[in-house]
């Protein structure tokens, strides 16, 4: 616990060493200011104290000089004292900067399968109680060290004045190490919990607020209580559990000088009795002991967080070497039709708890086979430029979808754009050219105009298209504040339907070679659901689209039909055709229409039921 | 995005910069929330103050040894200085064990009164309405409950024992220096009085300044929550480059907050650091002054005397110094203590008339004595005249009055937007109207204590949010008693037995952080068993099965309406397959209803609202 922990401050400090060093030179300075300001006191005393007192009346001069003398190094050590304070922090506060900084660029950096395993509440206590826990000992760190300087002194001045004083001197230093250790083996375990704990009661609030609406409605507010309360008790005990260790530990690091100065008191009186130290000697010694009592002080801080330095050390750096890495090719598009193509394409869910960075009780390794060997084209060339993905729920829709935007990488074979593999992809061209809309329309706590821009350079009149393509220009027009209107985090204050007709805008607005939709007007009402398609088809004519759906609207526009179950094409062609040959297919696309249709004859609307026969 | 992180203060939760509580003030009402933890605090005062007698009757003590029985006599009197040092080493002993005690009580006094401020506070939120809840970003929400509170419990763990004792020990060095000379003791006082004063204005600054701090913390961790939740999104779009930028601004923004508290900190320090050394000279001068009788009073001061007082004022001075320094840390903890009490503060707008719980006791308060339980058996909703209007908004809502007779089947359709899902938070209560009313078994809605509400009324929200653990996890929330059996059932009454089948594990599947394991369509369908589970009398669906398969729809729907019998059941949707099978058909546009009556009623209207969209659901249907 002492070598790593003291290891990771050490490495902290460098990375702030310009800062640091100045608060160690800060607090060396205050160190000799200390030792200054005793002195000139004792000389004050003995050259005018005394002699005024002797004299019985004041010594002016000398008297004006020794107090200015006093105040001087006073104000020189308060800005000694201002420079450590100040720039110790100052070092800290960059160090808290420079690692979050770096965790946001890993939690930025992953692919997303990473974050679908992580649980949010952990990552945000990394991001907040780790950091500090690791840094939290870096505000005394810069006078510790300079009080090693000191220790060093006052060995060195006490070797030279009497062996035996010296062995007290070198207990007292041994003393402390042990204690520390003992100290740090009680503690460790306490604060690896504590910190474990931290990132619970975070995951539980966050994912309790995050669902408050269910809680409320299901009245199950008591029950995440009770939850919430288990860990934060769990934490309390914990912390009363360290604060008892450290209860002791500080008073003793506190004695410690103290008893060291009896010690000297007593063997000090013995040696000059046999004459091998004169007085003057050990009240140099004794005194050297009373200075060091607060800069040992410091360093015991130091040592009583180290093991936070430490736990706080390794959740942070679990994360910063995380090594899955989303990596993009180098390749840009050439122009071409938008060509689709998925080979043999396999896809697997790994869900190996060791990968997550909280811990967790269930250590099955689990894996979903979502997509088998799922191999098929949308091109545009050939008349297949919009491709519907019709599928039970839960059958694998989606995980293409993800796929042929690269959000994930296929475990087998591979998915082309216009013949170049999507791994070989740029960043830039893959952004550029793909744009996928989820089932669940994410808003950000922003405007309209940054909801749909994503802040890139997109022109108002574009800007108005996509907004009127996606149906959602007129709803916006009635917003307070138009296109700035504030939106609220996840869009809280639109409806369901008003968030996809957002996020597809955004998607428009690129004009993607290929645009993915995934169910992605679900929540909109079948008259707009309709006029959104056809917007799209009117407008978006240079696109190759890759549609999931289930109303039969939307798959009759497709070219052709990718039946999915269970995590393979199980029939492809157009609409009609499978809706002749395959009967699990047509079970799936007429449900609503049978069900019409069986609904008003059990309900004798016979009438209804045959505008419906008359309609097909 | 813009890489500047929005400046905002939308936030109806409390505790923010503007407020400018007094620290003692903060700390007084922080601590009078947990009068349990205070218990026994006399004993810890005692012994704090034990502890403190011998941080200064130590050093005296080693002072005396040194001057009486090595440096005044001409040999050294070993057998002294050798008992003095053992009685003053017992007594270091006996306060270091004091100190000891004394910290155990402290470390406890004070993790039990900050869980208890935490669990209120985590309790409240939960109690806030839906609209208050969502003035402030999640993340920042969970800031409140953990980084707040962790911030005031990591300075009760080092500074505020440092605090209460450096206290004692500027109380006992005063007392042994008024023992000493009275006069050099109110020089002393007098050099620190314009520091203290000084001092009072400088730790304002930093307070306000820290909480600043804490405001940017909240935001960065709101920041970030929103990048965790929205990573599909920010990687569809490429953009997990300018949202890391904006999130490094929100950290760029903690640090320069803290860079902030620096210089009146820097300046607390010199304050003190300074007065030190213009205490001692003063207290030199006249002590030269008074002792030599220069200034014609005969105190009788010696030289000896005022060496040692020169001694006592650096143990006067120490402990200021170090708690002026604990005074300035406590500030950050006062600024996140502050924020953990606004949430407390903030009125919870939708309460339970049955008891609702008071943050300040976190005792459940009595039932209002108008509070009512539901009826047995089915129950009927009417609505009367009711609007609603979000805070600053337009009204929503103009006026809506609606009778839903108990047990039948009512399907709200309507434009999005039009106020449908509105209208159902209202009649759910998860938020009250502005004006009007709803009745629900004849029963005013606002009277109704939760416990019988919330069992018998319940809301399937359209998101489908599960939480992270098994399918059966997830079903517990809506019958906590129920039982493997049960759950299986339920769901093969859903209908949803093969698809559970499928699953390798079954209901012990683990669904992922928001279910994201799920399809959004399989979230939907969990979510609506667990409402299923809960067995209420009126269920509301806001469009709870957009995302499912149309033959999985429809066993759904069908399903619910065989088990449906005997529950009144409002869904909202614009699959109109529910609306053409319902008792009645409400549709609403902007606010208003304007059709009402069956599906044969509405659908032959001419220019009828419900007409032109069932055309449309017709063609898409049957395309």
């Amino acid at each position: 616990m002492l070598l790593p922990g003291l290891k990771r401050l050490l490495i902290g400090s460098w990375e702030h060493k310009g800062w640091f060093s100045l608060a160690v030179v800060g607090a060396m300075l205050f160190s000799v200011l200390q030792i200054a300001t005793s002195t000139v006191i004792g000389d004050v005393t003995e050259d005018v104290v005394v002699p005024s007192f002797a004299a019985g009346e004041p010594l002016r001069a000398a008297l004006a000089s020794g107090v200015l003398l006093i105040i001087g190094i006073a104000v020189l050590r308060a800005v000694t004292v201002a420079m450590r304070r100040a720039l110790a922090a100052a070092t800290q506060y960059s160090l808290f900067q420079t690692y979050r900084n770096r965790l946001v660029d890993v939690y930025a950096r992953v692919p997303l399968l990473w974050h679908r395993r992580q649980s949010t509440g952990t990552l945000l206590s990394s991001m907040y109680s780790d950091v500090e826990a690791t840094f939290f000992a870096m505000a005394p760190f810069p006078f510790a060290l300079a009080t090693i300087f000191m220790i060093v002194y006052a060995t060195v001045v006490v070797a030279q004045i009497d062996a035996v004083l010296l062995l007290v001197m070198v207990g007292v230093i041994g003393l402390l190490i042990v204690m520390n250790i003992a100290f740090q083996r009680f503690a460790a375990p306490i604060a690896i919990e504590s910190q474990r704990l931290r990132a619970e009661v975070s995951e539980i609030a966050h994912e309790s607020f995050d669902g408050a609406h269910v809680v409320k409605s299901l009245g199950r507010e008591d029950t995440e209580d009770v939850r919430f309360n288990r860990s934060a008790d769990a934490l309390r005990d914990n912390g009363v559990r360290f604060g008892y260790v450290r209860g002791w530990f500080d008073p003793m690091i506190d004695a410690l000088p103290n008893i060291g100065i009896l010690v000297v008191a007593a063997l000090g009186a013995w040696r000059i009795s046999h004459g091998h130290l004169t007085t003057g000697n050990l009240v140099e010694v004794a005194y050297l002991f009373t200075l060091m009592s607060l800069p040992i002080r410091s360093f015991g801080w130091v040592l009583g967080d180290l093991s936070r330095t430490v736990v706080g050390g390794a959740r942070v750096e679990k994360i910063l070497t995380v090594t899955d890495t989303q990596t993009y090719g180098a390749q840009t598009l050439p122009p071409g039709p938008g060509v689709l193509s998925f080979e043999q394409v396999d896809f697997e869910y790994h869900d190996d708890p060791a990968t997550l960075v909280g811990g967790d009780e269930d250590t099955h390794p689990r894996r979903v086979h979502a997509v088998h060997e799922v191999s098929f084209i949308a091109d545009p060339q050939a008349g297949r430029r919009t491709l519907a993905v019709v599928g039970p729920t839960g059958s694998g829709k989606s995980t293409i979808a993800m796929l042929a935007a690269r959000l994930v990488d296929p475990s087998g074979g591979r998915v082309c754009l216009d013949g170049v593999d999507l791994t070989d992809l740029s960043a830039a061209a893959l952004t550029a050219d793909v744009a996928l809309v989820l089932q669940q329309a994410f808003i950000f706590d922003d405007t309209v105009r940054d909801n749909v821009t994503l802040g890139e350079d997109i022109d108002e009149a574009t800007l108005w298209w996509a907004l009127e393509t996606a149906q959602a220009a007129s709803f916006v027009r009635s917003l307070p504040d138009g296109l700035d209107t504030e939106l609220g985090e996840r869009g809280g204050s639109l409806s369901g339907g008003q968030r996809q007709r957002i996020a597809l805008a955004r998607a428009l607005a690129r004009r993607p070679k290929l645009l993915i939709l995934d169910d992605a007007t679900s929540a909109c009402d079948p008259s707009v659901e309709l006029a959104i398609l056809d917007g799209i088809r009117r407008e978006m004519t240079d696109s190759t689209l890759l549609v999931i759906a289930y109303r039969k609207s939307t798959i009759s526009l497709a070219d052709e039909v990718l039946f999915v179950d269970d995590g393979r094409i199980v029939a492809q062609g157009p609409h009609e055709e499978l809706h002749g040959s395959v009967a699990s297919y047509r079970a799936l696309v007429d449900a609503y229409e049978e069900a019409a249709i069986s609904d008003a004859l059990l309900e004798g609307q016979a009438a209804e039921a045959l505008d419906v026969e008359e309609a097909r | 995005m813009s890489t500047t992180a929005p400046e905002k203060s939308s936030s109806r939760i409390g505790g923010e910069e503007s407020n400018d509580e007094g620290t003692l003030a903060t700390v007084r009402r922080g601590l009078a929330l947990t009068p349990a933890a205070l218990k026994g605090i006399w004993i810890t005062l005692a012994l704090a103050a034990l502890a403190t007698v011998g941080k200064v009757v130590v050093p005296v003590a080693v002072q005396n040894v040194l001057d009486r029985g090595i440096i005044a006599p001409e040999v050294p009197d070993v057998s002294f200085v050798v008992k003095a040092c053992i009685i003053a080493g017992a007594v270091l002993v006996l306060t270091a064990s004091c100190n000891v005690l004394m910290n155990r009580r402290l470390f406890r006094m004070a993790e039990t009164a900050l869980v208890t401020l935490r669990k209120r506070a985590f309790r409240h939120i939960h109690d806030l309405s839906l609209l208050t809840q969502g003035t402030e970003q999640r993340g920042a929400l969970v800031s409140r409950v953990t980084s707040d509170v962790d911030t005031v419990s990591q300075f009760m763990s080092f500074g505020g024992i440092m605090l209460v004792v450096m206290s004692l020990q500027v109380v006992i060095a005063t007392v042994v220096m008024v023992i000493y000379s009275p006069l050099l003791a109110l020089t002393v006082w007098i050099c620190y009085i314009p520091v203290l004063l000084l001092m009072t204005m400088v730790q304002r600054l930093i307070r306000a300044r820290y909480q600043r701090v804490r405001t940017m913390v909240g935001r960065l961790l709101g920041g970030v929550s929103e990048s965790l939740v929205g990573a599909a999104t920010l990687r569809a779009y490429g953009i997990t480059g300018a949202n890391r930028d904006r999130n490094r601004q929100h950290i760029k923004n903690v640090r320069d907050a803290q860079f902030r508290v620096l210089k009146p900190q820097s300046l607390s320090f010199m304050l003190s650091e300074t007065a030190d050394g213009v205490a001692t000279a003063v207290v030199i001068v006249v002590g030269v002054f008074l002792g030599t009788g220069a200034l014609g009073i005969d105190v009788n001061l010696t030289a000896g005397q005022l060496v040692a007082f020169i001694f006592l004022v650096s143990l006067f001075s120490q402990p200021v110094r170090m708690g002026i320094e604990m005074l300035t840390e406590a500030q950050n903890a006062v600024a996140g203590w502050r924020r953990v009490l606004g949430i407390l503060d903030t009125p919870a707008d939708v309460t339970d008339p049955g008891g609702a719980i008071d943050p300040k006791t976190g005792e459940r308060l009595d039932p209002e004595p108008d509070a009512v339980t539901l009826p047995e058996g089915p129950l009927n909703v009417s609505v009367h005249d009711l609007r609603y209007s979000y805070p600053d908004g337009p009204e929503v809502l103009h006026g809506l009055t609606i009778e839903i007779p108990a047990t039948s089947h009512i399907a709200i359709v309507g434009e999005t937007g039009s106020g449908k899902t509105t209208l159902a938070k209202l009649v759910t209560r998860m938020m009250d109207p502005v004006s009007g009313s709803v009745l629900i078994g004849g029963q005013r809605l606002d009277r109704i204590t939760f416990d019988s509400l919330r069992l018998r009324v319940v809301m399937v929200p359209q998101e489908g949010f599960l939480f992270d653990t098994t399918i059966a996890g997830n079903l517990l929330y809506g019958k906590p008693s129920a039982t493997e059996d049960e759950m299986r059932n339920a769901m093969v009454e859903l209908g949803l037995g093969d698809w559970l089948d499928r699953l390798e594990r079954g209901l012990a599947t683990p669904v992922g952080q928001r279910g994201e394991s799920l399809s959004a369509g399989e979230r939907q369908l969990v979510s609506l068993a667990r409402a299923y589970l809960a067995d209420p009398d009126v269920i509301v669906l806001d469009e709870a099965t957009s995302a499912v398969d149309p033959a999985a729809d429809v066993r759904l729907q069908q399903a619910i309406e065989g088990l449906a019998r005997g529950r009144t059941t409002i869904t909202i949707a614009h699959r109109l397959s529910t609306a053409e099978r319902a008792d009645t058909i409400l549709v609403l546009d902007q606010g208003h209803l304007v059709e009402q009556g069956t599906h044969a009623e509405l659908v032959g209207l001419p220019d009828g609202i419900y007409a032109g969209l069932h055309r449309s659901w017709v063609a898409h249907r049957t395309t």
